[in-house]
Parts: C-alpha cells; structure tokens; sequence
C-alpha cells in the first residue's frame, strides 16, 4: 500500500474531484474512491469526515442534510465555486508533479559524475 | 442553506452522531448484503472505519468552530444591517437629524472643548523624563513663611548629595530681546548648564549648554515657540546673533516644541542662559557691591527616593541647611514635587476647573436629554410601524437594539461635528486675557477624540435607552387601527419628564449666571478707595535696556516733570506697584514699632510700592491722618512711609500710627500719614489692602509704572506722552498705556466668563425646553382635538379651553422651576468664594429667575392653547 503520507496531502484533491460530480455524502464519497482507485488508495474511511470539516470552514464545499431514497437523513456536501477552482489548481499541480517525477524516473542520459554503470 | 433543525436549535454533537451513524448503518448493510453475519458486518465496518470515538471527537470541535463562525457573521451581518436603517432613517428626516445633530454637537463640543484645555492644562504630566522624579529644594524658614534658592555653591553640594541624581538651578529675568525686528519683551531663565539635562529633554534644533559656556557664556537657547512666531522655524536660526538688554549673544539651539515646566502661575521663558551670564545683565547696586546670586533649584533624586527621605540624608549632611534666615528659626529644606500650576495659584485654578466642569455637564445633560425627547416625539409617529412588526413575531430585544443604533448614531454624528465645535473653542480660549500667564497649545489629539468617542458612546447608549424602551411598549392593537386613539399614556409622562428636567438644570444654570451678574454688579459699586476713572497706566521696565538704577531714576524724574506738562495731563506720578498690576508683589520685612512676635506670627511682611510725590493726588486717594509725601522726602531726608488705615489698624489698634517706626536703627522708616482705605489687589469685600508706600527717591527702583491721570482727553494726552519718551530715548520700546478700568477688570474674568458661559447654556437650555414643551402641548391638542371639539360644541368658552393647556404647561414649569431651585440651593453653594460678598441664596436671584422661567413657560403654552380654540368643532367630531 502507498505510504499514507502521500494521501493526506492530496485526499483533499480526491474528495473535491469526487465532488465535481455533484453532492455526495461522505459515505458515497468513500465508496466511489474505493472503486474508482482500488486496494492502492484504500484509507481509514473515518479519515473523510475531519477532512470534509476542514474543507467545509476554509469555504471549499458547503454542507447540507437531505432525504435519501432510503428515507434516511444524510449530510450531502458539494463544490463550492471556490472550491472549484481549488480543484482544478491542485489538479494540474499534481498532474505537473507527476510529469517532473516521471521525467526523472525514465530519465535516459545518466549525469554528469555517473562511471557509466546502469542505474537500476 | 437547508439546517438541520432540532427544537432546541443546532446541536453539533448530535449532528456529528447522525452523520457517523450513516456511515457506519450503510457498510453494515453493505457488508450484509454480501453475506457476513450482521454482528460481523458491525465489527467489519467499525475497522474499516477506523477509531470511531476520535474522528467523532475532531468533528465535533470543527463544526462548533464553524458554528461559532456562523453566528459570529449572523450577528455582524445584523448589525450592518441596523446600522444601514438607522443612516437611512437619518437621511430620510433631514431636519430631524440636523437639529438634534446640532444640540448634540453643542453638548459634546462643549463637554470634548473642556476637556482638551483641562487635560493638557491639569491632567498630563509635563512633557520632560519621569516628572515625579523632579523637585524643588527649597530653604525654609519661619515655618515656612520665608522660603529662599540656594546660592551656588550650595547647589554643588546637593547635587553631589547620594539620594540626588542631578541638580540644576534656574533664575528667571526679563529681557528685551532683538533679533532682525522689533523689541520685544520676553521671559527668561538663567540656568546651570545641567538644567536641560535634569529636565531629560532633547533640543528640537542645535544644542543645550555645556560646561565650557559658563567660561564664554554669551550664548543663548530659544524656546520652539519664539523660534516659529520670530525666526519662521529656520533651522539657520542657530549660530545667528540676537540682542538681550543689548548685550549681544549667540543662539546655540531651540528646546522642544511644548516644552514646559510650568503651565499656569509663571512665565514660560522664551530664552535660557547660562547662570554665569547673569553679572552682566544685572544692574550693578548702588554701592558697587556684587550680589550673592541664589538660584531656584530643580533637583532629579535617585529612583524611589521618598521626599522625607531626601530631605532628612540633605539636612544630615548639609549643615547650612539648617542655619536661621533673616533671624527666623529654620525649618531645614523643602522639598516639593514640581507643579505644573505655581502653587499660589493651585486652589483657584482647580475651584474655576470643577466648576466649569459642572456646568459643561449640566449642558451635555440637557442636550442629551433633549435628544431623547425628540426621538420620543418621533416615536409616537412610528408607533403603527413598530406596532406591526411585533405584531408579527420581531423580537423586541431585536427592535430595541434597532433603535438603539439609530440613536448612537446621532450621537456619534453629534460627536464629530462636536469635535470641530471643540477645537474653535479651544482656539477661543487661547485668546482670553488671562492675568496669570497660561501655557496652552490646543490640540485635538488621540486623548481628547478618545474622550469625545466615549462621551458620544456613553451618552448614546444612555439617552436612547429609555425611549427605545418606552417606543417598543405598545399595545398591538390600538396602534394597528388607523387614527390611533392610544392615549400612549407612558410616553406621555415621559417627555413631561424629559420637559421638566429640562427646566430644572436650565434653573440651575440661569441662577448661577444671575449670581455672577450680581457679583459684577457689586464688585463694580464697590468703591476702590480711590479713583480709577480717567487713569491711564504704562509699565517701564528700564533695567532691560541697560539702564543702572540711578540713570533710571534720573530718566524717571525728568519724564515726570515733562509728562506733567503735556497736554491734557491733570497729573502723573510714578509708582513700583499700581493698583491691581498684574504681577508679583513687592514684599518686605517688616518690624513695627511696639510690636512682638509670636510663634504664630514670628515676624510681619508688609506689602509697599514705591512712589513719587503726585501719586495720591493722581489716583485720588485721601489722606486721613498726618501728611502725605512730598517732594522734600528725598534720598537725604530721614526716611519715612505712608501706610493705609488697615495697615495701621493692625499694628496700633488703639493709637495713632503717625510717628511710629518701622524698623531700627539707620533703616529705620517712620510713619508720616494715613491713607483711607483702599482696595488694591481685589474688589473683594473686607480685602482692603494693608499698604505702605515709600517715597521713590529714598526706595530707587528701575521698574515702575507711569500714572496719567487725563479725565477724557487720552486722545490728545497719549500720543504727546509717547512722543515725550520717544524723543527722550529712542531704542526704548512704543509705551503701551491701558486704562486702569481695564486691569481692574482682569481681576473679575471668572465672573465674567462664568456669568456668559453658564448664562449661554442656560438659556440654550431653557430654549430646548420651551421648545420641548411646545412640541408637548402641540401634540396633547393634535390627540384630543375631538374632545376639544365636543367641549366646544356644548358651549364651553374658548378661554376655558386656553386655560386648560396653559395651566398644563405652567404646571409642567412650575415642576421643573421647584425641582431646580432645590437643586439650585445645594449646587451654588460652590461659588460663594468667586461671588463677591453676594450670597449664594441672594433672594433677588432665587426670585426673579424662577418666576422669569414660569413667564416664559407661560408664553410656550399659549401658542399650543390658542391652536385650540380654533378648532372648529364640527370638522373635529367629523375627523376620525
């Protein structure tokens, strides 16, 4: 499994991508990361809910309690024009990232101080 | 936003508990649903979810954080709001607002105006280091009637004294300084060269002394005010040269701007020198002899150093201290925080200070009590506004504090344009001729807009309390039907109240300014004991411009006898002290014949002034004993003296002062007539003055002050006399003559600032009320214009119905004239030492003002009463 400190960065990023789908309660939420990500990205499902808290009072998603079709009240969340935004900046951060760290990985040209040896 | 609501508002625990519920019910179901067991489904989905307890813990603490958050914008939001309706009422009742705008600017301005001169004047420490460090150190005798500097050397020693940080002397001097201009007169200081640095100021420009100027000292430090009003703050002004007494000296820095060690009682200098340049301004004695020159210390002790305790370890190591003076036994030193007010004049100042303070917030009170009668009035207009509101389920905490903010508003808008009223009056204040010298730069700083944001706050809140309480108490229904019959019975009673009120603190302050009036009115019939009318005077001060003391008593005689012989002049004379100069007093020791001294008087003072010959005949004093003095007292002839009957009367009760002595031996002075009475120093009754006065030429002095007597030709004997001097030396400044009347006036400026101040604000006051009543007999006919109708249908004379709402108003005046006068009894009281003899219950006063008021009050109803007579009563019982 992926070391967690990974995920508490961008679990934010994720939760906000599951929302630009529309509102979604934290269990949904949950189960749509599981499915869409797998084993790889399996966390604490409790975690969602301090993160949705924290989301909520910096303005990116807003809360609201609803009926769901199992006549059940439940507390949806969903983007915020703020939040939005948020989103698409961390996505093409990541994204970035991804492509500067996958540059270095499948790098060709060994540096300069290298005897000429493989690397791994 | 959709809340979840719960009958006792948001609940964020429970919140949290529904929300963790669903998530862990739905993955049990889940979990069921794929076929675990529902017990093992249940632990399944606690693991998954992770530690249960603590997420539902930290979620808990964020979402009170964002309800906090939520409530906190709710509220501010709110607020904004009230704010935004209470500006909006504001601009949509444009008179409204003004006037009570005004009154209230006049109120706080007022209120912010006294408060700006009382604080820098009384309240502020001096601007120099730590000032409660600073003290005078004084040799006391006499029990400390005879209070003496120290002589230099001496000041070496308490300075090297353990409990003393620093010591510096200081003597002050007048000069007649020349720069590119004019001359002018100014005040100044010698000083030690540490003065500056035991004051622990900075100079604004150049530099304060040093050691080495005591060896070249013709150098001299500006005050920041001479420096703007004669040099135009040029920083070049350092390094230029300027005359003093026409000794030329260099300027070598500027002190600070507002620099002061004194505020009221002394001269601030405009120039300091070093103490070592003074043997070259002082005139040198009559037998060549040098002066042993004291100075008056200024000491910084050591930190914590109690005064006790100082002056015990200086005494101890200090035995000259305690050495007798002037034959007096000597009470070692005195040590004396530094005042800002010269300590003569402490008792008054402070006396004037609470006095005006009284009437300043009488004035707030009835501008502000004023106000909350207005919005009272306005508020039986909003009646079917807020009747409808509570109607519908508004809060009334919540339309109070709607109201609330309307009012503070006022008030804060009363407050800012009262602080523009503040800084005109304190611009005023600058202007008064204040005998004592004052030293004042008003300024309308952090403290005093604080203090006017307060005032305005407090009172705000204070003053629309009660009608916004009394506004929101209606009753539903009436106030809903159109016309609205409610008699609003309550708020009735209120603006009576608020009427009443009025006219008692407008009493009060009516009664006071009366009591000044007859206090002027006395002071003026009181007969001076000689004849101030038709004289003019002129301060010489000849030893600033380099006159010896014999050249200026040649300079004297000769002006004299050529001043005499203008035109217009009936007679002139010369003398060191006139009646009521402004200025210190000429004192000296006295000894009278036949008397003993005892430990309640261990020796006597007599006050004098020095004069020439004419001087009883030009101010029209009468001789009731003996002879007056005449030319042949000269500096040869045996010395002798006048003394006023009071004078006499004190030392020998029961004989006849003529021929008695003063003093011993070659000194010895005798006494040759007996003047009548005379008030010289005050108008106050019983303070005739126990005087004597010696002839000029045996008393030489090169200070003193031109008597003319013109009777109503100034106008041709001024001039003449001007030129006179001008011709008889030209570098001697343009003689300023000021006609006695005037100083004598100086001495009642508190009466006469007191009888205009208090008498502005109480007639301000009384035209708020009369207005406030009018507005109250106006509207009670406006609310029973039926029943007006009706009674006038069914024959009633118009005259009873007049009589009904002028017995209302009178009533209501008369409540407020008895309300008043008590407190009127208990409040003058304080002014019995500033009312010249006439009692502070003077019937006249406490008679005529009352029943002047009542007049006035009359007046206010009759308008309202004869509205009510032309009402027409058909068109009134038809009106619904």
């Amino acid at each position: 499994m992926a070391d967690r400190s990974y995920l508490q960065g961008t679990l934010d990023v994720l939760v906000l991508k599951t929302l630009s789908w529309g509102p979604m309660h934290g269990y949904g939420i949950a189960n749509w990361l599981e499915d869409t990500a797998g084993e790889l990205l399996r966390v604490e499902e409790g975690s969602l809910y301090p993160a949705l808290y924290r989301m909520e009072r910096k303005g990116w998603v807003e809360a609201e309690w609803r009926i769901t079709e199992n006549k059940r009240k439940a507390k949806f969340y969903g983007l915020t024009s703020v939040g939005r935004r948020r989103l698409e900046e961390e996505s093409s951060a990541w994204s970035d990232f991804a492509q500067a760290v996958g540059q270095v990985l499948n790098a060709r040209d060994a540096p300069a101080w290298a005897d000429g040896a493989s690397s791994s | 936003m959709t809340r979840y609501r719960r009958i006792h508002g948001p609940d964020t625990g429970a919140d949290v508990e529904d929300e963790l519920g669903y998530h862990l019910e739905m993955r049990t179901r889940d979990l069921i649903a794929q076929g675990m067991t529902e017990e093992a489904a249940g632990r399944e989905a606690r693991q998954r979810f992770g530690d249960v307890e603590a997420v539902a813990a930290h979620c808990r603490a964020e979402g009170a954080r964002l309800e906090d958050r939520r409530r906190r914008g709710d509220m501010f939001a709110a607020w904004l709001q009230d704010v935004r309706f209470g500006l909006r009422t504001m601009a949509k009742a444009p008179g409204f607002t003004l006037v009570a705008v005004l009154t209230l600017a006049l109120g706080i301005g007022a209120a912010t105006a006294l408060f700006s001169t009382v604080d820098h004047l009384l309240l502020r420490p001096l601007p120099l280091k730590e000032p409660d460090r600073l003290v005078t150190v004084l040799r006391s005798a006499g029990e400390g009637r005879l209070l003496t500097g120290l002589q230099r050397v001496h000041l070496e020693e308490v300075a090297s004294a353990p409990v003393v940080e620093a010591a510096s002397g200081s003597a002050t001097y007048e000069f007649s300084l020349r720069g590119e201009g004019p001359a002018e007169a100014v005040n100044g200081l010698f000083v030690t060269p540490s003065w500056f640095g035991v004051l622990g100021v900075a100079p604004a420009a150049g530099r304060f002394f040093m050691n080495e100027d005591e060896r070249s000292p013709q150098v001299v430090v500006i005050s920041h005010r001479l420096w703007r009003r004669s040099f135009a703050s040029d920083a070049a002004v350092v390094g230029r040269t300027i005359t003093l007494n026409g000794n030329p000296v260099t300027v070598i820095g500027v002190a600070p701007r507002g620099h002061a060690t004194t505020r009221i009682g002394t001269a601030a200098p405009d120039v300091w020198l070093p103490d070592a340049a003074r043997p070259q301004f002082e005139p040198a004695r009559a037998d060549g002899t040098t002066r042993v020159l004291d100075t008056w210390p200024l000491v910084r002790l050591r930190p914590d150093v109690t005064l006790e305790h100082a002056k015990k370890v200086m005494e101890a190591s200090m035995p000259w201290a305690t050495e007798d003076l002037h034959g007096m036994t000597s009470d070692g030193f005195q040590v004396r925080p530094l005042d800002p007010i010269g300590w003569t004049d402490r008792d008054r100042v402070h006396g004037f200070a609470r006095l005006l303070s009284g009437a300043t917030l009488l004035l707030l009170l009835i501008a502000g009590i004023n106000v909350a009668g207005m919005l009272l009035a306005r508020a039986t207009g909003r009646r079917r506004e807020i009747g409808i509101r509570l109607a519908v389920g508004a809060g009334r905490g919540r339309i109070v504090r709607q109201l609330l903010v309307e009012g503070v508003l006022l008030f804060l808008a009363g407050g800012a344009a009262g602080v523009l009223f503040a800084y005109w009056l304190t611009n005023l204040v600058t202007m008064v001729p204040w005998t004592t010298p004052v030293e004042f730069e008003p300024a309308l700083d952090a403290r005093v807009l604080g203090f006017a944001l307060l005032v305005s706050l407090v009172a705000g809140v204070g003053f629309t309390l009660v009608p916004a309480l009394q506004t929101t108490r209606v009753d539903v229904l009436p106030a809903l039907r159109s016309g609205g019959n409610s008699r609003g019975a309550g708020r009735s009673l209120l603006r009576s109240t608020v009427v009443v009120l009025q006219v008692a603190l407008s009493l009060v302050l009516l009664v006071s300014a009366a009591l000044f009036v007859r206090a002027l009115e006395t002071a003026w019939k009181t007969d001076p004991g000689f004849d101030p009318d038709g004289v003019s005077v002129a301060v010489f001060n000849l030893g600033l411009h380099g006159y010896a003391t014999p050249a200026a008593m040649e300079f004297y005689d000769r002006l004299l006898e050529r001043v005499s012989a203008a035109p217009g002049v009936t007679a002139a004379a010369l003398a060191t002290e006139a009646p009521f100069q402004p200025g210190g007093l000429s004192m000296m020791i006295i000894e009278p014949e036949g008397w003993v001294p005892d430990a309640a008087q261990p020796f006597a003072f007599g006050q004098f002034s020095a004069v020439t010959s004419d001087y009883f005949r030009t101010l029209g004093m009468r001789i009731v004993e003996g002879r007056e003095l005449s030319a042949s007292d000269g500096s040869g002839a045996p010395r002798v003296a006048v003394v006023t009957e009071r004078f006499a009367r004190k030392y020998w009760p029961n004989e006849s002062a003529v021929g008695k002595r003063l003093g011993s031996g070659t000194k010895a002075v005798t006494i040759v007539g007996v003047l009548r009475n005379a008030h010289t120093r005050s108008l106050q009754p019983g303070s005739e003055h126990e005087m004597m006065f010696l002839p000029a030429a045996q008393t030489p002095n090169a200070a003193m002050t031109l008597h003319v007597r013109t009777q109503g030709r100034e106008a041709v004997a001024l001039p003449a006399i001007r030129s006179i001097v001008r011709q008889m030396d030209p570098a001697l400044p343009p003689v300023s003559f000021v006609p006695l009347n005037h100083w004598i006036g100086l001495t009642l400026l508190p009466q006469r600032i007191g009888a205009w101040m208090v008498g502005g604000f109480g007639l301000f006051g009384l035209l708020l009320a009369m207005i406030g009543l009018y507005g109250l007999l106006s509207f009670g006919v406006l609310q029973r214009t039926r029943e007006i109708g009706i009674r006038l249908a069914l024959g009633a004379r118009a005259h009873d119905v007049v009589a009904g709402v002028v017995r209302q108003g009178v009533l209501l005046t008369l409540g407020g004239t008895v309300l008043g006068l008590t407190a009127a009894v208990a409040a003058t009281r304080v002014l019995a030492n500033l009312l010249y003899g006439v009692s502070p219950l003077d019937i006249a006063v406490f008679a005529i003002v009352p029943l002047a008021l009542i007049a006035v009050g009359v007046i206010a109803s009759l308008i309202p009463a004869r509205r009510a007579t032309r009402v027409a009563p058909m068109a009134a019982l038809r009106s619904e």
